[in-house]
């Protein structure tokens, strides 16, 4: 029993570290999303880019989103906008499911 | 006048080489960011070593502050204190040669080009007040938020400045800070005896954000990662830090950190990095 327990703690452990690892490459994600537009900060999130993406597909010629400080820009060209942002948001995205990926190869799934 | 750069300060090279670090510093500053990086330092002995135009586009001779101020660091299993010269800092306004500044720690080693960013905004300050401690999970004893009960701190390891009116009002109000620090450590709290640059700036931010500790909109474009003195340091290689991090159980745990900007606190540590670097 006790060397049960014992394994169980092990796992637990081995967790705890790969969720820490985890931990930090999901920050250098949030890291890569920035984007800055007209000077303004923007953290590219899925959200805004279904916004964004809902206007251009409506045929609007004028957007305006807010940015990280909650101050608004207006965007002349949400077309080119969307793409800007798409492609930040890949790149970083894209980033973190290639460390993700080394990391579980490495010390194992969380979710196994 | 170069448009855009990075300002180093240097004070001290013994036990802890600083101006060593700034060299180290400016190259993967070179590396990521490709930016000219102007050192300002008070060392005199060997300043030949340190000639512009090889490792520094710049090198600012100040006076030594002759400060008695020391500062205790692990290094393995003991401590060892060391003189922590940081005066210049709340100068670089005054010294930088560029239009545009990145002021960082010679312990902050740049991983990555988001820095570049900076120069996209149309802020004229940026500084962070939250920083990553690797560890925090494990050792939430390490993980320094705040100046006191109330502030969250902000971070002087690494902030951006172009010259505005704003910013002249700023580094003048640290100025006045560092002169009249005792008030200023009683007046807000701080128990450390130490003059330190985080506290002052942090002062400072309160000050011209009206005495209110509002949201930071002011923040770079990068997370501030770090390490402590507590924490070993295994390796640096192709942009790479391996850590091992105590636990609270005494053991540790291996921790790897790929292009990310890094402060490596551990500066006997890094130290033996740079050695091996060379």
């Amino acid at each position: 029993m006790e060397s049960k327990i014992s394994k169980i703690l092990d796992h637990a452990d081995k967790l705890s570290v790969i969720e820490n690892q985890k931990e930090i490459l999901l920050r250098q994600f949030e890291e890569d999303s920035v984007f800055y537009f007209h000077g303004q900060q923007i953290t590219v999130t899925p959200t805004l880019i279904a916004t964004v993406k809902s206007y251009v597909d409506l045929n609007r010629q004028v957007i305006t989103v807010l940015d990280d400080f909650k101050t608004p820009i207006g965007v002349g060209n949400p077309e080119e906008f969307l793409m800007k942002i798409s492609n930040t948001y890949q790149i970083a995205i894209g980033r973190y499911e290639t460390e993700y990926k080394k990391l579980i190869k490495q010390r194992g799934n969380l979710d196994a | 006048m170069h448009d855009k750069g990075v300002l180093l300060h240097a004070h001290g090279t013994h036990p802890i080489n600083y101006v060593q670090q700034a060299i180290f510093c400016a190259q993967q500053i070179q590396e990521h960011l490709q930016l000219p990086v102007a050192l300002v330092t008070s060392e005199t002995t060997g300043v030949k070593k340190y000639p512009e135009g090889r490792h520094f586009s710049h090198v600012i001779r100040v006076k030594p502050s002759n400060t008695k101020q020391k500062r205790k660091f692990l290094d393995g299993e003991t401590y060892k204190q060391v003189t922590w010269d940081n005066h210049s800092r709340i100068d670089s306004y005054d010294l930088t040669p560029f239009k545009e500044t990145i002021v960082m720690d010679t312990d902050l080693i740049v991983g990555n080009s988001n820095l570049l960013k900076c120069f996209d905004s149309n802020k004229d300050f940026l500084i962070n007040n939250e920083s990553i401690y690797v560890n925090a999970k494990h050792r939430k004893d390490l993980r320094i938020q705040y100046m006191n009960n109330f502030i969250k701190m902000y971070w002087a390891t690494c902030f951006y400045f172009k010259k505005t009116k704003w910013t002249k009002e700023f580094f003048e109000l640290l100025k006045h800070i560092k002169l009249n620090y005792e008030f200023y450590r009683f007046a807000y709290n701080i128990v450390e005896t130490k003059y330190r640059n985080d506290y002052a700036f942090t002062i400072a931010m309160h000050i011209m954000n009206n005495f209110t500790a509002r949201p930071n909109d002011r923040s770079l474009p990068i997370k501030l990662f770090y390490v402590t003195d507590q924490d070993k340091v295994i390796s640096y290689k192709d942009f790479e830090w391996k850590f091992a991090l105590p636990k609270d159980d005494g053991t540790f745990f291996r921790c790897n950190v790929k292009q990310s900007n890094m402060h490596v606190m551990n500066k006997f540590a890094l130290d033996r990095i740079i050695n091996e670097h060379k």
